[in-house]
This record gives C-alpha cells, structure tokens and sequence, in this order.
C-alpha cells in the first residue's frame, strides 16, 4: 500500500472486558465475539474468546472481575459495519445447571482514545409463566440461537427479554489512515457546552 | 551451567491467506543429561578458547549424540507420523477395525518394508486421531498445577469429539427463529463456548529411555496446532525466535529433562510472488474504492459559494422546576434578515403534553421532541464589521390540566451556538407577573395568565431600533428551566480551506471587513461570540460568565476577544454601565 494513497484503513482495538455487575449471580464467565460489516476483515489478533471463571469479592464490593483481554485489529474500505462487540455471560443457576445471564453488544469507538463503556445486559424471557417455571426447573432457560443476534436489529420484535447486570469494557483505540481517506472521527477541541445554567459564576480568567 | 529456558508458553496467533497445507514446522528435541551438560559447557569453552588460537581437544566432541538423545523433525499440515506405540499397535490387522486404523495398517507395513521411517521419537496426532490433551488445559496457568479441572476446561477439551458434524464458519447471523426456548444440553455444551471449527494437530515425542519407546505414559505433547477455515493459525507454544529452548520434564521416577525447539520452516514467498500479490492487492483495493465511489457518484451537493448552511438536528429534552404539570413547549425559529430557508420547512413546533416525575428534587417533564431545520445565511452588507446575527429559537413553556386550565409557564429563547458540534443548554425561563394579587388568584383558580403579545419581546423585540433597552417596568418571575441538545453542522466551500487557529481568528475579522470581494461565510465559523454582549463594570472582557441586566446594547461588533456566554436573566434593574473598553 502507498503511503500516500491509502485504499484501506486500519482500526486497531486493545482493552479488556473489565468487570461484570450482576447482584444476584455468582460465578460467572464470559465469552466475546465481534460482528462486523461485509468490508471489514480483521487482520491480526484474535476474534473471539472465553475468560475465566470468576466469583465476587469477599469485600462488600460485589464486582465481579474477568479483566480479560481484547486485542484485534480490522482493515476496512468502508465504515458502513463497523465492528460491534458481543458479550455473552454464563453462569450457574441454583442447580448447578450453565445458564445464560446475559447478552449484550455496544459498537467498537470511532475516535481514537481510551473509552469506558457500561453495557447493560439482558436476557431472552418466555412468555408464559408455566414455561418460565418449567425452565427454572429444569435449567433450560431460553438462550438466543447465535449470540451474534444481539449485535442486529432485525427479528428483535417476537423476542421478550429481561434486563439484568451490566459489564464494563474498557478499549484503547488506534486508527490509521481514516483521515486521508477523508474520515474524521476526532471529537471538536472547542469548549463542549455552553452552560446558561448560571449556577457556576467564574470572574475573570 | 545456567541455561536461558523460555518460559513463555503462550499460545501465538498467526493469520494467512495462504493454504494451510504450505505449513512446515521443524522440531527438534535434544536431552539434557549431566554430561551432556557438562559436554554442553566444555565444548562452549573450548570454542571460546579455539578462537583465541588455543590446540583442540579431541576428548570434548560431545559423545552424547547418541541415537535416544537428539532428533529433529520437519512436520508438514496433518503429516503423520506414527510412534513406536502405534507401529506397534497397528501392526496387527485384527486389531485394526475401523477404516481410519485399515489405513493406518497399510502404510506402517509399506514403510516396514521399505525400511524407511523417518522418525524415531516425534511423532504427531492428526485431527482424525481422537486425542485430546487434558494435561494442557491444567497446567499451565498455576502453581502447583491444579489437578481438577473446571468444567468449562472439560468442555472446551471436549469440542474436537463433537465436531464431527463440521459447521461452516459462516458469517449470517439468523434473522428468524432467534430464541430457542428450551435448549438442551447438547446445545447448551455448544454454544456456550467458543466452538469455531477448527483442524487441530499436535506434534508429540515418546520421552522413554532409548531402547524402550512405545509406551504410551511416555508420550508428551510438544507443540499443538490449531487452524481454522479463515486462515488463523494458532501454535501453543509459539516458535522459539532464539529465545532459548522450552524445558521438558519427564514424569516418572526418573526425571529427566528436554529442550524443545520449534521452528517455522514453511518455504517462504519469492520475492517476485510477493511483489505480485501486494500489487494484486492494491489494485483489488482501489478498484473496490473506485466502485464505490462510482455508487455514489462525483456530485457532492455543495451550496453556492459564499453562502453558509447551517443544519441543525435538536432535541427539546426535558423541561424541570415548574409549577404545575402537565407541560409542554411551544417553539418557534427566528431567522435574522440575512437568514433564508428552505421553502417547506416549518420552523415552529408543540411538544406533547407531558407529565412531570420528580426526579432529585425537582419535577421534571422528558419530552424527547426532536426538530430539525436548516438554513442559509448569506452576507448581506459587507460594509462595517458586523458579525452576523444567528437564528434565535424562542420558546414558551405552558401547562394544560385536567381542568383545561392553561397557563403560561415561562418564556426563554436560545441563540443557535455558532460553533458546530453537540451542545447541552439548559436555558431559565421566567414569566410575566401583573401586580397585585387578582392576576395571581385568577391564575390559580380559573387558569389564563398574562402573556407577551410578541414573543420576540423575549429577547430584543422586532421592532426594536436603538442602543437601549429598557425593561424597566415589566415584572416577572422565575420559573423553571429546559434543556436541549443540539447538533449543530456548519456547511460551506470555504471549510476545507482549513482551519484557522485562535491567534488568526481575531485578526481576520478585522480584515474580513476590509476585504470586500472575499466571501465572508469562512471566516464566520471560527469566531466564538455571541453576538449579544452587554456592558460591565468590570474592564476585562476575557471569557467572562456574568448576569446581564436589562439593558443591552445592540448592533455593536463583538470586539471582545473570546467568548462571552449569557447567563442568567435576573428580575429588571435599570442600571447602567460602561462599555467594554477594548
């Protein structure tokens, strides 16, 4: 590839799925995968992974930490797609059974930089209360087919689903070449807001 | 005698668009004895001496090379070699049942007979051979190694088995049939895991004493290989890279211990083939760019020049701190004289009627109403150094009970920011108050309440001429606030000619007004003030949050350096002030 006439540019995602914030669960593991455009292919790293098994804290602060890596990076000609990650979380339930705790997706960052992100899980429910019975009883509660529905929007209408946990991930992104080809994804270096609120009066500079 | 080991046992992630069966990796495993330790360091040292011109000494060849002590391999994709256990199993015929084993039968006994056999303690399990390593999963990570694995390790160990039905690595996500209400165990093994498909193959060696392989306690994993159909190859552990040999060690009672090299000896791209295929990439790329560029066509609609466009896409969000509930907005956009807009566009809206929720300590009404409009401003006058006027939204705030009794909540307008971005502006409102205590009971009892005939009167009235405004004489009171989000887009030739940098910005707009055949629309975006700005006591005009009063002053350019933001709206004073020295 020239250098000065670039055809593709390089999104380089590291971070780590931090900790997880399910009050009522213990024990949990997770696993992640990235869903991405037709344009996009990743070009070193590793696109998918499970972590470790991990219980909460003996101190009270109920978090419970996986710190599992990321390291990917993607090439793309077209920003249409831009990867999403999704996270799956497991654990068991009060017979010992593997369940599914949560499903959640938030797209990689655009601009370049350190990024936290929360993102609140949830989870398919059944309909009836005979069959969410049955399926608490029996360990088999409704899972999603491919975790990679939750990353589109599409047949979203028939499912029910239940909120329950959050999960922070934290990325260090890096891109390369957006700007020569034409992108610009940096955040304005001007004063964000302009506050009329008149609670913080500030004289002079 | 310290040898540098590699502890570093890691898996290492490889990806290639080249066929896998190019794959050529070359093992050699060499035993570590006390003489041939010793043996190791004297022949160092005697090198090191023979440099320095020193006789040889014949004695300190290395005599352990013997046949059970060193070997080296070169492994291809699922090449298979078998190992003394499996010669010797497989030998037989009538233990060979399935047709994997006949297979094997065959070629163990054209190789006898040939007499060539190329290995002697490396061999490899390939992916039709159903071995899985459990050691690996256990050891590696902990101190003393934990004997009992999880289940997670189990089943992850566990895919390779249940692979046989092979799912295509397919990139579709389903679209229907998302849920599977109750699934069942099998599924739940298989999904809950990370069960790409993949080929697997691991390099071993028979570790025994020389003379007795073929026991199966004795065999070791060396290296484990894993691809999959995307072109990702994972080596665990990785070459070596000269970062020394991996250390091996025998159980049993007799410990021993192994260096292990490992080496990536697929036959590299020519040159030429290489060059080839970049140029071949490039070309794919850019044809692609070229195609897509083509989708989109050449024609970016661009406004004229010397004209700028403004779009705005906004947000009333919430409104919090009233009286009463039941509220909503009303608003409406005021272009100044050199605003025009497009034909169509209504620049006015009502917002729902919203029931308040106390949030904290206030009441607070979401209203989520988005608006969007968007103008174009041209320079009229390029005369004096006037910075233009921006488009003011004005707003009421009213609330609608179950009564039907309406009221007037509050009254505020918001200067469109001239920069362009997000803003979050929290705007107070106030409302007009009659003296006495009639209005205010009618205003409580029955609903109706004062408002302002012209609801520019908010901020500087239309019919406004003059440098003075006096308010002296109207009497409000506060009442709560609102909040917006903006997203303001700024559109105009002169953009791409580059931003201009703080210092520039002031000096060219002095220029600017000298300059009369240069568009003046570029120069605009850059500056940050607000085109309202008051008189204070205070001389410095440097970015200054402060109340304004009453009185304003209007028309003069914005000669103050900075930006300088309105506040708040206090209750009528009619002070004066000095003007901004400047």
């Amino acid at each position: 590839m020239t250098a000065n006439n670039p055809s593709v540019f390089l999104l380089m995602v590291n971070g780590q799925i931090e900790c997880a914030n399910f009050p009522d669960y213990d024990d949990l593991y997770c696993k992640y995968c990235f869903v991405y455009g037709q344009d996009w292919a990743p070009t070193s790293g590793v696109e998918e992974g499970i972590s470790q098994i991990t219980s909460k804290g003996r101190d009270s602060s109920q978090n419970l930490v996986w710190n599992f890596p990321l390291d990917i990076t993607f090439k793309s000609t077209n920003p249409f797609g831009w990867p999403q990650i999704v996270v799956s979380v497991y654990g068991p339930d009060t017979f010992g059974n593997d369940v599914v705790r949560g499903y959640g997706a938030v797209h990689i960052p655009f601009t370049p930089g350190r990024h936290t992100r929360n993102i609140p899980m949830f989870v398919p429910e059944s309909t009836s209360r005979l069959q969410k019975f049955t399926s608490w009883l029996m360990g088999r509660r409704p899972e999603y087919t491919d975790p990679k529905v939750v990353a589109q929007g599409e047949g979203r209408e028939v499912t029910r689903v239940r909120s329950q946990g959050f999960v922070t991930l934290q990325f260090s992104i890096v891109t390369k070449d957006m700007k020569k080809l034409g992108y610009d994804t940096t955040s304005t270096e001007q004063t964000p807001t302009t506050r009329l609120a008149g609670t913080e009066q500030l004289y002079g500079t | 005698m310290a040898e540098v080991w590699c502890t570093d046992t890691g898996e290492a992630v490889y990806r290639s668009r080249d066929a896998v069966k190019n794959l050529r990796i070359r093992v050699r495993i060499q035993r570590v004895t006390s003489t041939a330790v010793i043996s190791h360091h004297l022949q160092q040292r005697v090198q090191s001496q023979q440099e320095r011109g020193i006789m040889e000494l014949d004695t300190f060849v290395s005599q352990t090379q013997s046949v059970g002590d060193e070997e080296e391999l070169v492994v291809g994709w699922q090449e298979k070699f078998f190992s003394q256990y499996e010669v010797d199993l497989y030998q037989t015929e009538s233990v060979c049942q399935t047709p994997l084993e006949k297979q094997y039968h065959e070629e163990i006994m054209a190789m006898e007979r040939a007499k060539k056999r190329r290995n002697q303690r490396i061999f490899t399990y390939t992916d039709f051979d159903r071995f899985t390593n459990w050691e690996e999963q256990a050891q590696s990570l902990m101190i003393p190694t934990e004997t009992r694995r999880t289940f997670l390790a189990e089943r992850m160990a566990n895919i390779r088995h249940r692979r046989q039905e092979r799912r295509p690595a397919d990139t579709s996500v389903p679209k229907t049939r998302l849920v599977v209400w109750e699934p069942s165990s099998e599924f739940m093994k298989n999904s809950h895991i990370v069960n790409t498909p993949m080929q697997t193959m691991h390099l071993m060696a028979d570790l025994g004493p020389p003379g007795k392989l073929g026991l199966k306690e004795n065999e070791y994993v060396l290296c484990t290989i894993k691809t999959d159909s995307n072109g990702v190859v994972t080596v665990k552990p990785d070459f070596n890279n000269n970062r020394g040999p991996y250390r091996l060690e025998t159980e049993g009672e007799k410990r021993e211990v192994w260096r292990l090299y490992l080496e990536n000896a697929s036959a590299p791209i020519p040159g030429e083939e290489k060059q080839r295929e970049q140029r071949m990439y490039i070309d794919l790329y850019s044809r692609h760019k070229d195609y897509l560029n083509s989708l989109v066509g050449q024609d970016f609609e661009m406004p004229p020049p010397g004209i700028l466009r403004l779009l705005v896409n906004g947000e009333i969000v919430s409104a919090q701190g009233y009286e009463y509930d039941n509220l909503y907005i009303h608003f409406f956009l005021e272009l100044p004289n050199s605003w025009s807009s497009v034909p169509f566009q209504s620049l006015s809206g009502v917002t729902q009627t919203c029931r308040t929720r106390t949030l904290g300590k206030d009441n607070v009404a979401f209203f989520s109403y988005p608006f969007t409009f968007e103008s174009f401003f041209r320079k009229e006058d390029e005369s004096e150094d006037s910075l233009p006027q921006w488009p003011v939204l004005y707003f009421k705030v009213l609330s609608l009970d179950f009564w039907q009794r309406y009221r007037t909540e509050g009254y505020g307008y918001l200067v469109i920011p001239s920069t362009p971005g997000h803003h979050r502006l929290t705007l107070q409102t106030w409302r007009p108050l009659q003296t006495g205590t009639v209005a205010e009971l009618r205003r409580f009892f029955i609903g109706g309440a004062p408002e302002l005939e012209d609801i520019s009167d908010v901020r500087i009235p239309g019919t406004f001429k003059g440098d003075h405004l006096s308010r002296l004489g109207f009497r409000t009171q506060t009442t709560g606030s609102v909040t917006f989000n903006l997203n303001c887009i700024q559109h105009a030739r002169g953009i791409s000619e580059g931003p201009k940098t703080n210092a520039g910005r002031q000096r060219e707009s002095t220029q600017r007004s000298n300059q009369h055949h240069r568009p003046a629309c570029p120069r605009v975006l850059n500056i940050e003030l607000n085109l309202e700005f008051f008189c204070v006591r205070v001389t410095q005009v440097n970015k200054l949050q402060c109340f304004i009063s009453m009185c304003m002053c209007s028309g003069q350019h914005g000669g103050a350096a900075g930006s300088v933001a309105v506040t708040q709206l206090q209750g009528p004073g009619g002070c004066e002030f000095e003007s901004p020295s400047k």
